[in-house]
């Protein structure tokens, strides 16, 4: 066989387009300059008046080809349904929708939450798409926007309920997320907004090893480094508490090597702390300035590498991502971190529960003040998760709305039970997870947070204790949950318990209350049996009047104040060039400047090659968007 | 004490002392790097028979910790996992015997015929196009979707039955079986298939046994396929459902921020290293049963075929 004659050409070829490629990349490029900022306008009149019924059924039988996630079940959730096994084709969701609204749902494939984005790509391209989809990501959404695959939603959005469209789409905090959905008063999508204050950050540090080195709870950033360095002097102490840790593995601050992202285990707290948050664009006197180059970034890289030189941040962050940072933390490694509000259910969950760190103890404070300035969390303006699309062409895309309110009845209400019966319960095969069309009614967090609060503090003023025989009844797997709510709905306490919604019985109630008994009674976390420990995330999270949820809230109410990442438009096109190579160029000069390898004195030498590759134009962009939205906002008004 | 090694084999060449040192840090060198090997999957099997609290303190490293058979027990029970591992053995020996077949018959009229087939070296370069490029992936799955293929058990064989490398391998091989045989055969008045089945295969063993394991493990181990065109998970094979557990584990964080409490708990219980390390660990098993019976073809079949005369 001759291979070089087949090798020759491809090799030719190859080199040309080597060629090309390199002889396009040198000119320069110009695609920012025709930028034309989206013009959001308003929704459409509501077309259905007053006595509109949200959950009203076709009169014929309207089929929607949707595409299941197959979710593991969880809970009662049984594994038949019907007589064949239960999934996302299979389950009482299903029924519902073709009883109360006559909508047949036809799952054209069963996919997982790893091959959806994967598979939607290919559907996408083969033109195969189903009536109705979820895109998770903001690209694929203006990409099958601009190309003209999906429906206009804007009548439909007045199809759902009042509480979806006034207190959600159409409140202050998450309308934002619907306006990046618009276009010329177009709605292409039900996005699934956030509330952006989730995504605030707080300090988490464990109260056992305060103790243990004599310190109290820090209330300065330099009380903080003060308490990190006595937890790296004392690693002996600490390391000797903790079964299999050595005193050269205690970590007294841990983060990851993501310097930009903003999750739990992140160094965003600490650049909270400093006064900026990489990758955001502030407002400064009327125009939006890029935190990248700011003179605050110059500031806070100075203080981390300081707290690397010290050894207070881990030696090996460079190579850490959250899932080890999340070991080190259950581990009994990690002294002090920085995460959300949901931070104490997931990691520190883990390290409460860890039978070898059995005195582990956090406590959250929010990001302490550095030279006596407050710290401020940085937020999004608006945080978007992903987007309900109806493919163009389909009849009924307002039958996307009345898919969202059938979950809202059956998912939110609590007359769910009364009206849909087994339908609507986990032991009737109704698994939210596997709902394909639906919308989280985030301002329920909200909601359920002030409710679980009010009624545990009237249940311990009415004196409600559980005995401890039922506590370590209840740390075995079989306890009979049911049974024991129905015996807590008639009895002395029915009155204040019955104010709970079912769901929260068994999510707050559950795990909180048992925790909460423990921690009034003045247990400390190693006395604690299991039924208690498991309360640990719950409780901080959702229930402690000072804990995560409660942060969120009060920032959300205005009540604490925050800095908001103002830029919330679609990725600019010169984002879209110059985005990646700017990330990893930042990237890497930060991280050389913490570890040492780059020095603070190329900092000008780094703007002005960070600015000049890109950085100017996409920050020109966000304030020409800036800019256009103001107007657009003051011309609404 | 080297005389008496001599007196022992007198055939045996004297080693030189640098030939010595030389053998001995070879040895070293391969015996650290089969450790090194050996490793992970003894950690695997250490974390597998741990305790999850064990698992998740962080305390694991080569030998279990309290030490317990939970995850196996619960194994068993899942009816999910041993589903995925029956499509694969399906997928083993339905492949394997399709990619035999295919190769051998695309292989025999490439190799032999020279006067029969016309157009053959414009065949040779068609299939050697495939080892240097593809499609890409949209593309295949179009042309995939537009043969009804998705979600078809076939999907996993027929695209790709026929690899340009097997076939490489075995119109090599078959180049080395003697003329004379296959002229002896044809006067004797055997046609082309019997000649194949009866002459050329059975002194090809080598050749068949090494792409054999090269087919049996390539189906094994291939996840991607079932990934991208099978509509429901019920229908993957082993490796893709684990993957897909692996690849879930690294999700969580994601979906934390949007769902409610009672599945985040229940994400954090199947965040359950020991449990995955146990169905990784089983997955292994026929592999490592396979190899040691075939490997000693291996070198041979891909050796022979590469020494014209």
């Amino acid at each position: 066989m001759k291979l070089h004659k087949i090798i020759k050409p491809v090799a030719i070829l190859l080199a040309a387009l080597t060629l090309g490629a390199s002889a396009a990349a040198c000119g320069p490029v110009s695609i920012y300059e025709d930028y034309e900022v989206i013009d959001p306008g308003t929704l459409p009149e509501n077309p259905l008046g007053d006595d509109y019924d949200p959950l009203e059924p076709y009169d014929e039988t309207v089929t929607i080809h949707v595409l299941g996630i197959n979710y593991d079940r969880i809970g009662n959730v049984p594994e038949t349904y019907n007589g064949a096994a239960s999934g996302p084709a299979n389950n009482a969701f299903n029924d519902a929708a073709l009883r109360y609204l006559n909508i047949e749902l036809e799952y054209d494939a069963v996919l997982t939450s790893g091959n959806y984005d994967q598979r939607l790509e290919m559907l996408i391209a083969s033109n195969e798409l189903p009536d109705m989809f979820v895109v998770n990501d903001a690209t694929t959404f203006a990409r099958l926007r601009n190309n003209g695959l999906i429906e206009d939603l804007g009548t439909s959005f007045w199809y759902l309920n009042e509480n979806l469209r006034e207190n959600y789409y159409l409140d202050d905090l998450y309308y934002p997320g619907l306006e990046t959905c618009m276009q010329e008063g177009k709605l292409y999508a039900f996005p699934s907004v956030n509330n952006p204050n989730e995504s605030a950050q707080k300090l988490y540090i464990r109260k056992d090893w305060l103790d243990l080195v004599g310190k109290e709870v820090p209330t300065t950033y330099e009380e903080l480094i003060d308490v990190a360095r006595a937890f790296r002097d004392n690693a002996a102490t600490i390391a000797a508490a903790s079964q299999g840790v050595a005193a050269s593995e205690i970590i007294p601050i841990g983060i990851t090597k993501e310097l930009a992202a903003q999750g739990n285990n992140t160094a965003s707290g600490l650049f909270n702390i400093f006064g900026t948050q990489p990758n955001a664009f502030f407002e400064k006197d009327g125009e939006l300035i890029d935190a990248n180059t700011s003179d605050e970034m110059k500031e806070a890289l100075a203080e981390l590498r300081k707290l690397y030189e010290e050894g207070l941040i881990s030696k090996e962050f460079y190579t850490e991502l959250d899932g080890n940072v999340t070991s080190d933390i259950t581990a009994g490694k990690i002294g002090i971190v920085s995460g959300m509000w949901h931070a104490a259910s997931y990691p520190l969950q883990s390290s409460v529960s860890n039978a070898y760190t059995p005195d582990a103890e956090w406590i959250s404070i929010e990001l302490p003040p550095k030279d006596g300035v407050q710290s401020l969390p940085v937020v999004d303006a608006a945080n978007l998760g992903s987007y309900i699309v109806v493919r163009r062409g389909f009849e009924h895309p307002e039958a996307a709305a009345k898919l969202c309110n059938l979950f809202y009845d059956m998912f939110y209400s609590d007359e769910a039970q009364d009206k849909y019966g087994s339908l609507a319960t986990p032991e009737g095969g109704f698994f939210y997870s596997w709902v394909p069309i639906k919308l989280w009614y985030t301002p329920y967090s909200m909601d359920s947070y002030y409710r679980l609060e009010e009624v545990f503090e009237e249940l311990w003023d009415a004196g409600f204790r559980i005995s401890e025989s039922t506590l370590t009844a209840m740390c075995e797997d079989n306890f009979d949950w049911q049974a024991w709510y129905a015996q807590m709905e008639s009895g002395e306490y029915a009155d204040i318990f019955n104010k709970l919604w079912i769901r929260e019985r068994d999510n707050g109630f559950k795990y909180g209350y048992p925790y909460m008994q423990a921690v009034r009674n003045g247990k400390g976390t190693a006395d604690m049996n299991s039924a208690e420990k498991n309360g640990y995330g719950i409780y901080e999270q959702t229930i402690n009047p000072k804990g995560g949820y409660s942060y969120v809230a009060e920032l959300s109410t205005g009540e604490k104040p925050s800095r908001v990442n103002a830029f919330y438009g679609e990725r600019t096109p010169a984002q879209q060039t110059y985005g990646g190579w700017l990330d990893t160029y930042m990237d890497e000069f930060f991280l050389g400047v913490i570890l040492g390898e780059r020095s603070l004195d190329e900092w000008d030498n780094f703007v002005s090659t960070y600015n000049s590759n890109g950085g100017s134009a996409v920050l020109e962009q966000v304030n020409q968007w800036y800019d256009a939205h103001q107007a657009q906002s003051e011309a609404a008004q | 004490m080297e005389s008496a090694v001599l007196k022992k084999n007198p055939n045996k060449i004297r080693t030189s002392l640098s030939r010595k040192i030389f053998l001995a840090v070879i040895i070293v060198i391969l015996s650290l790097w089969s450790i090194l090997c050996i490793l992970p999957f003894i950690y695997i099997l250490a974390v597998s028979l741990s305790s999850r609290s064990a698992v998740s303190a962080g305390i694991v490293t080569f030998w279990p910790v309290d030490f317990t058979l939970n995850s196996y027990a619960y194994l068993l029970q899942q009816s999910a996992f041993f589903v995925a591992f029956g499509i694969s053995v399906a997928r083993v020996l339905v492949g394997t015997a399709v990619c035999l077949a295919v190769t051998a018959l695309a292989a025999y009229p490439l190799a032999f015929a020279r006067k029969k087939l016309k157009g053959r070296r414009f065949y040779v370069c068609l299939i050697l196009m495939c080892m240097f490029f593809n499609g890409g992936t949209v593309p295949t799955y179009c042309m995939i979707a537009a043969y009804g293929l998705v979600d078809s058990f076939w999907v996993l064989i027929l695209p790709g039955a026929l690899s340009p490398w097997n076939l490489i391998l075995l119109v090599n091989f078959f180049r080395n079986v003697p003329n004379e045989m296959l002229e002896a055969a044809e006067i004797e008045g055997a046609g082309d298939y019997r000649i194949l089945l009866q002459i050329v295969l059975p002194v090809s063993l080598p050749i068949i046994a090494t792409i054999t394991l090269l087919s049996v493990v390539g189906h094994w181990n291939n996840w991607f396929d079932a990934y991208l065109y099978m509509n429901n998970s019920s229908k993957w094979p082993l490796q893709t459902y684990i993957y897909n557990i692996m690849e879930s584990f690294q999700k969580l964080e994601y979906n934390m921020q949007q769902y409610p409490p009672e599945q985040i708990e229940e994400m954090l219980k199947s965040n359950d290293m020991t449990l995955r390390s146990a169905q990784i660990f089983i997955s292994m098993i026929p592999i490592l049963c396979v190899y040691p019976f075939m490997q000693r073809y291996f070198v041979q079949g891909i050796l022979l075929g590469s020494v014209k005369e």
